[in-house]
């Protein structure tokens, strides 16, 4: 099952209520921690099954990265710029 | 400005994840999960298909992101000229006579938005990352940030007129008295009611007066000691306050040279030439129809890039009301403020006016011509766009030249 922390649905930042262009409701990014840890156990403990929701450790777990992101980000057409104003 | 490294564009620092523990944090954009924001395949497991469908900048599409949260600052953006654009096609307007957006000019729309639409600015572009115009990447590992830096930010935009005047970037002349490197920066005059805009307010030109304006150099600088500015010198009784009755903007004496630009925009039609540095005194074309302005006889005038075939690669061979809409030189406000500037500088003992009266810095005739000649192309041989334009060019600044 993808599972989502309960606890943390109701931290500010960040408003329930709205919607992406999807309609997704907006829900906060999970975080590894030691409640997470203890949830993950009493949860298998329990007989489910635990399956990592990849968009929320996939894209962390690289674009914190450093030396991964060096080896994989695209190359940039970027030109140097001094603006236009 | 270099361009970010690639893996910096995209590297997520630490700090703006260890918001999810910050109670206390004012950015709590690091709560929400990536593809709420960004899309993108959530289910995949590699790069490739985890990047399918992704929003780079999703702030592109703000009524499903920062609106969420932040609806006050949507609605007035609508109206910012950041964002909205207005001035442009409003100067195309006054000088073309239609509206780039009305029926039957959609070409011209695409055209606009494929050169011009570039440098429109969205939420994210100012508060987290580099403006797209630059190369973009992300500026703080992620993190929002309220107050956009000057420098990758700010001056990435506005970098060759305003941010090298302000820097002192230029050789001989000084920074802005108000430049104070990683301090003072381009929000102590500029505060965020001016660059969000007001959506009851919709503005087409930056100096149009109303409550998003930003301040004045006498909000700051109204009195000392007790004595009040147009009472601090002769100077000021004469030319701020009027005693002589002539007024002129505190530009006209403190501000230093100044780029004015020649290339211009619009795959290099129009005017075509380098920028050049020059400081001219005009008078105040604005003075009957700009609240703000209209307690000015004369102005600091700046040469703006336009041109009766400016757009002519998009199909527009003229601009039938140039000479009757805008000057080509208009009023600017230079960002290299000195106390003691060329026209503030007197020897003891000297006319207070030797310094400003009877000198070139007033925009005649004949600079209409320097200047316009001053477009010589190295390449091709011939000036910007033709020597018999200089009448109309002549007229459309009727109302600036002084004689």
């Amino acid at each position: 099952m993808f599972w989502h922390t309960p606890c943390i649905t109701t931290r500010k930042g960040y408003n329930p209520y709205s919607e992406n262009r999807n309609g997704k409701k907006m829900r906060p990014l999970q975080k590894n921690n030691l409640y997470l840890l203890f949830m993950i156990i009493a949860l298998v403990s329990t007989g489910c099954e635990i399956v990592v929701d990849p968009a929320e450790t996939g894209c962390v777990s690289c674009h914190t990265d450093k030396e991964l992101l060096k080896e994989i980000a695209d190359p940039i057409e970027a030109e140097e710029g001094t603006g236009e104003g | 400005m270099v361009p970010l490294e690639p893996w910096k564009r995209v590297y997520i620092n630490d700090d703006f994840l260890s918001i999810n523990d910050d109670f206390l944090s004012e950015d709590k954009h690091g709560n929400i999960e990536c593809n709420w924001c960004h899309e993108g395949n959530e289910n995949a497991t590699n790069k490739l298909d985890a990047h399918e469908g992704l929003i780079t900048f999703p702030s592109e599409y703000p009524e499903y992101t920062c609106k969420g949260c932040h609806e006050e600052e949507h609605a007035n953006n609508k109206t910012s000229l950041h964002n909205s654009q207005e001035g442009y096609f409003e100067r195309f307007k006054i000088r073309a006579g239609y509206d780039m957006r009305d029926d039957g000019h959609a070409h011209l729309l695409q055209e606009f938005k494929d050169e011009c639409g570039v440098c429109h600015t969205s939420c994210g572009q100012c508060h987290v990352s580099r403006p797209i115009t630059v190369g973009s990447g992300l500026n703080w590992g992620h993190e929002f940030r309220r107050t956009p830096d000057l420098t990758t930010n700010c001056t990435a935009c506005h970098g060759s007129r305003v941010g090298e005047e302000y820097t002192g970037a230029h050789e001989g002349l000084q920074p802005d008295v108000h430049y104070v490197p990683n301090a003072k920066r381009c929000e102590f005059c500029h505060k965020a009611s001016e660059l969000h805009g007001n959506a009851e307010n919709d503005r087409t030109y930056r100096y149009d007066e109303n409550k998003t304006t930003g301040i004045g150099c006498e909000q700051c600088h109204y009195k000392k000691d007790d004595i009040l500015v147009e009472e601090i010198n002769g100077y000021h009784s004469q030319h701020w306050k009027g005693d002589s009755g002539v007024t002129l903007t505190c530009q006209v004496c403190h501000s230093q040279p100044y780029k004015n630009c020649n290339g211009c925009h619009v795959a290099g039609s129009g005017i075509t030439g380098s920028s050049y540095l020059t400081f001219e005194i005009g008078k105040n074309y604005l003075k009957s129809t700009n609240d703000r302005y209209k307690n000015y006889d004369y102005i600091t005038v700046r040469h703006i890039p336009i041109a009766p075939n400016t757009f002519e690669p998009w199909g527009v061979d003229d601009l039938p009301d140039f000479e009757n809409s805008e000057p080509t030189w208009k009023l600017t406000t230079p960002h290299n403020i000195k106390l003691w500037t060329p026209q503030t500088t007197v020897e003891e003992g000297q006319s207070c006016g030797i310094s400003c009266h009877d000198t070139s810095y007033y925009l005649t005739d004949e600079d209409i011509e320097l200047y316009e000649n001053a477009n010589y192309n190295e390449t091709t041989g011939e000036t910007g766009y033709g020597y018999d334009d200089i009448s109309r060019e002549r007229k459309a600044n009727k109302n600036v030249i002084i004689n």
